[in-house]
């Protein structure tokens, strides 16, 4: 536990988040923060210290919200300097508006060599919207392809932004460091907010700690708050006793009390994690708030898909670990589904295509499951001709063609950031995925942003993969929602021997059926081993079989050569046959291996 | 009950080779036929008062590559092993032997020696096949190995690959021809890859490409159907012979025979429960490398205190599943009561049911594992 400190007064606080683009260097930057400021020790410095999560370490992105308490001392005087660590990618914006909302400033960190990026821009309307003051921080400027001052331009030109005196900074190699301190204590405001008013706290991250129960990460607006005091959730009004309050330094620790315009953690020994509800307002029970603060809106799942374990036995342990998961990222949703094909397992929803990734990931990594997962599919508003409107985000829960009257999708605005060498590829790829031409327009002589209306059933196919591997990886791209449209879609299934595998059916637009039927057609065919019959693949749309494969018969499946007698070898090869083949999934009288069904999951680029 | 006897030196490792022989290990060969006669003296000892009757009906020395050694080092041991155990009179009595290693003078002494078997590794008639997989020798030499032998043997086999990286169906059929013109066994293996080894990795780097699973089916089809056109009988799924001249050793294998293994790496079976100190039936193998053999046998005081690896004793089970994964290899067949009616109805396109047993198809021998691994229980 650290020294405790008396209370610090507003304007000698400061509370802000870093905006970047992924590598940007946001991450390093927070380090050297906390390295400079002497919050730890550089003996006890580990590469990015507010990534906690393996993931986050290797993939080098932030995807939990982190905080973590500054001290610095400026022009003689000590200020508290809280850093609100936020994600970068755009699955994650809902957590970046949740840390927004916590601050009164942040700052923009721009690569040096890279310039803005389309989610850069995205982040920084978010902070506008919330706003705060947005202080440019240029990075990477000890690297040679560095070009501060085109750097500069954009960020004046694209942002609007000031970039005069801006820090100019190297977080790698710790240049202007301080420079950055002071234009944080001098540019960003300090909070404001009355300490003697009812408290206020806006809940902005929760997590569950295994000692001291649901932990609620709290901006203080209004009032005070300390141990024992009785606190109340005010939108469920449930009330509980304050245990511990404190701040993150970067590791918890307890204070003595918490003050408005301070940012910390109250721990009240609450067992539901759902008790701390990001969003909401606590208040002290005794002497309450008249109102809330204002809240979040919901985080909403766009992209769903089936999980199912790989041994159907580990259906609960799947269940415990989504559990698990869930307790710190509210915005992961779930709810069992049965496939004939692969059991039990759960119908998932995601804010977008990484985070999907990284839960399967630490499915597999940190619970030790082996996982099927079958396409991603988004949210469809089905209207039947009976009237009725459905939402189904599952297509074998698609109605009967008969019974349905029309289908609308959900369209993002997609925004492509790149060289213009690539204009021509991109546009080739927007249109083939249905995109409709909104915009283009020059950055600056080497730069173009361009802008698409296109379905997300086509983002979350395999896009980005595609757009990454037409630009030499040089593009980015962001999006967001953008309504949902009347659209002509069909739901593509997989006949495997004659029985269609509910694991397998997508919807597709129309137009696009016949070449993903026979995409999808070939993968298994190669997927699926040869059996002792032969076995078709039909892609049916509607009953029609519109694309046809067969897996031929197996005619060669012997091991001959038994040297000097060695049948114990020869036995343990069956063994390991017969598990390979328990491994399987039974579609009909076909054994399917897991890998098939991951197998469609993946598209080859170059055959688009 | 059969013995073998494993010599696991060869002058070069075949590149698709992942079997236990050693290469440049020359300074070892003394030292290990020493330890050999050691642990063929031990289990005399333990067998002759165990069981006195207990006859050898054959004796099969492999490899490795057994023609390698000196003649008389061969004449020494099969001496030995004939003055620590009753061997029949008409034993077979085999040795493996490598077409470039055979001489004249080395066939005389097998001859002196009693053995009267020779098994020639040929694995192909056609030099580019014998190149790509790293065989020491040519087509020609192996042609002449084989007439040679004739002078002294009449029971001779060879081995043949199939499935080699030039192999089209006419070739195999002139090869199998030429073979079956000359001698009156042949086993017929296909080529297996196994992991590790340099041919795969020379096919995982796309050096050498091996026939597709369907091409290998057909040249097998053709080699099956050229064997029987010259008289032979397959008896087991790669095994072929004529007039009679099956190969008694390995049939041993399928049948469930007794038999004990000597030297590294070589595999026992023992079924005398009650006798042995496993009261059990019980398979098990020696240590795989040289120096671990000689040390372990040399370490032992009696033959059922040398180490032993992969010890598997076999429970009413285990029993049944090798009944029927090893005689459904042969052309003999399994009594049909071993397998469950559904499982007789699923693969019966691949049976032949004849009275109370059922064996399999030429095209059931193809598949055999496919229909192992599902009728029978492996725990």
């Amino acid at each position: 536990m650290g020294t405790e400190r008396k209370t610090v007064s507003k304007k000698h606080i400061r509370n802000f988040s870093i905006i970047a683009h992924i590598d940007h260097g946001k991450s390093t930057l927070a380090d050297r923060l906390i390295e400079k400021t002497g919050t730890v020790s550089e003996r006890d410095m580990s590469e990015q210290l507010l990534d906690n999560m393996d993931i986050e370490k290797e993939r080098g992105i932030t995807i939990k919200l982190q905080t973590c308490r500054l001290y610095y001392k400026y022009k003689g005087e000590e200020y508290v300097l809280n850093l609100i660590d936020t994600p970068g990618h755009v699955d994650f914006t809902y957590e970046v508006s949740r840390s927004l909302a916590a601050c009164e400033g942040a700052l923009l960190v721009v690569d040096a060599t890279q310039g803005v990026e389309a989610q850069t821009l995205s982040n920084v309307y978010l902070a506008l919207e919330n706003n705060l003051e947005i202080l440019p921080v240029i990075n990477k400027i000890d690297l040679a392809s560095a070009d501060v001052d085109a750097v500069k331009l954009e960020i004046e030109d694209i942002i609007g932004l000031d970039t005069e005196g801006c820090p100019l900074v190297s977080a790698k190699e710790g240049i202007g460091i301080d420079d950055l301190l002071g234009q944080i204590i001098d540019k960003l405001p300090a909070p404001s907010g009355d300490e003697d008013a009812p408290l206020k706290a806006l809940i902005f991250d929760s997590f569950y700690d295994n000692y001291r129960g649901a932990i609620s990460m709290v901006r203080l607006v209004d009032g005070r708050v300390k141990a024992g005091d009785q606190i109340k959730m005010m939108s469920t009004g449930k009330t509980f006793e304050v245990v511990e309050v404190g701040y993150f330094s970067p590791n918890m620790r307890a204070g003595k009390e918490l003050t408005a315009g301070e940012v910390g953690y109250i721990a009240a020994s609450i067992k539901n994690v759902s008790d701390t509800a990001v969003g909401d307002t606590i208040t002290l029970a005794l002497n309450p708030a008249k109102e809330a603060l204002p809240g979040y809106k919901k985080a909403t799942p766009m992209v769903y898909t089936g999980v199912f374990p790989a041994d159907g036995a580990r259906y609960e342990d799947l269940k415990e670990a989504l559990l698990k998961l869930q307790l710190n990222d509210a915005s992961l949703s779930f709810e069992p589904e049965v496939s004939t094909a692969l059991g039990f397992g759960f119908r998932c929803g995601f804010l977008g295509l990484l985070h999907m990734e990284i839960i399967e990931e630490r499915l597999e990594r940190e619970f030790d499951l082996d996982l099927i997962t079958t396409a991603p599919s988004v949210s469809y508003i089905v209207t039947k001709t009976n009237g009725e409107k459905i939402e189904i985000d599952n297509p074998t829960a698609l109605p009967n063609p008969s019974e349905i009257s029309s289908i609308e999708e959900p369209i993002v605005k997609a925004l492509i950031f790149t060289p213009p060498e690539y204009v021509g590829a991109i546009m080739e790829l927007c249109q083939g995925k249905r995109g409709i031409f909104v915009d283009m327009s020059y950055i600056d002589p080497t730069r173009v942003q361009i802008t698409y209306r296109m379905p997300l059933n086509e983002i979350i196919y395999d896009f980005f993969d595609s757009l990454k591997s037409r630009t030499r990886g040089y593009a980015s791209l962001d999006y967001e929602m953008d309504g949902f449209e009347k659209s002509d879609l069909v739901r593509l299934d997989m006949m495997i021997n004659g029985d269609m595998c509910d694991a397998l059916s997508i919807i597709v637009h129309k137009d696009n059926a016949y070449a993903r039927g026979r995409g999808i057609a070939e993968k298994l065919k190669d997927a699926i081993p040869r059996q002792l019959f032969e076995i078709p693949i039909q892609a049916t749309v509607g009953g029609k079989i519109i694309a046809r494969e067969t897996v031929k018969a197996l005619r060669k499946d012997v091991l001959a050569k038994c040297y000097g007698g060695d049948i114990t070898r020869k036995k343990k090869l069956l063994e390991k046959q017969k598990e390979g083949k328990k491994r399987m999934r039974k579609v009909g009288n076909v054994e399917v291996p897991s890998e098939a069904f991951i197998s469609i999951l993946k598209v080859d680029p170059t055959n688009n | 009950m059969e013995i073998y006897v494993h010599i696991p030196f060869c002058k070069r490792k075949c590149l698709y080779c992942d079997f236990n022989s050693y290469v440049n290990a020359d300074g070892l060969i003394f030292g290990y036929l020493t330890a050999l006669n050691r642990e063929i003296a031990l289990a005399s000892d333990s067998f002759l008062k165990l069981e006195k009757n207990k006859k050898i009906t054959s004796v099969f020395i492999g490899g490795g590559t057994p023609s390698l050694l000196p003649a008389n080092c061969i004449e020494a041991l099969i001496e030995n092993v004939k003055n620590s155990f009753t061997v029949d009179d008409d034993a077979e009595i085999t040795i493996e032997a490598n077409p470039e290693s055979l001489t004249e003078e080395k066939l005389a002494i097998y001859k002196r020696a009693g053995i009267n078997r020779l098994s020639i590794g040929v694995q192909s008639l056609f030099d580019d096949n014998l190149k790509a997989i790293g065989r020491i020798h040519d087509a020609k030499t192996a042609q002449n190995a084989v007439a040679l032998a004739k002078k002294y043997f009449d029971n001779i086999s060879c081995d043949l690959m199939i499935g080699l990286p030039y192999d089209t169906k006419a070739r195999v059929c002139e090869e199998v021809e030429k073979i079956a013109e000359a001698v009156d066994h042949l086993s017929v293996y296909q080529l297996i890859l196994e992991e590790g080894t340099p041919l795969d990795l020379l096919v995982e780097e796309g050096k050498i490409t091996l026939p597709a699973d369907d091409e290998v089916a057909d040249l097998m089809d053709a080699a099956v159907k050229t064997l029987r056109e010259n008289g032979f009988s397959r008896y087991e799924v790669s095994n072929f012979a004529r007039d009679g001249k099956i190969s008694r050793h390995n049939l041993g294998y399928w049948t469930r025979e007794e038999y004990l293994g000597f030297g590294a790496g070589a595999s026992t079976f023992l079924k005398m429960s009650g006798q042995t100190p496993y009261d059990a039936e019980v398979r098990y193998s020696s240590a795989n490398s040289i120096e671990k053999y000689v040390e372990n046998v040399n370490g032992a005081e009696d033959y059922f205190d040398i180490p032993r690896e992969n010890v598997e004793k076999l429970d009413d089970d285990a029993i049944v599943d090798e009944r029927i994964m090893l005689g459904l290899r042969t052309a003999y067949g399994i009594e049909k009561k071993l397998l469950p009616i559904s499982a007789l109805e699923k693969y019966q396109r691949y049976f032949l049911i004849e009275g109370d047993k059922v064996r399999l198809t030429d095209e059931g021998f193809a598949i055999m594992n496919s229909v192992l691994v599902d009728v029978m229980q492996l725990k």
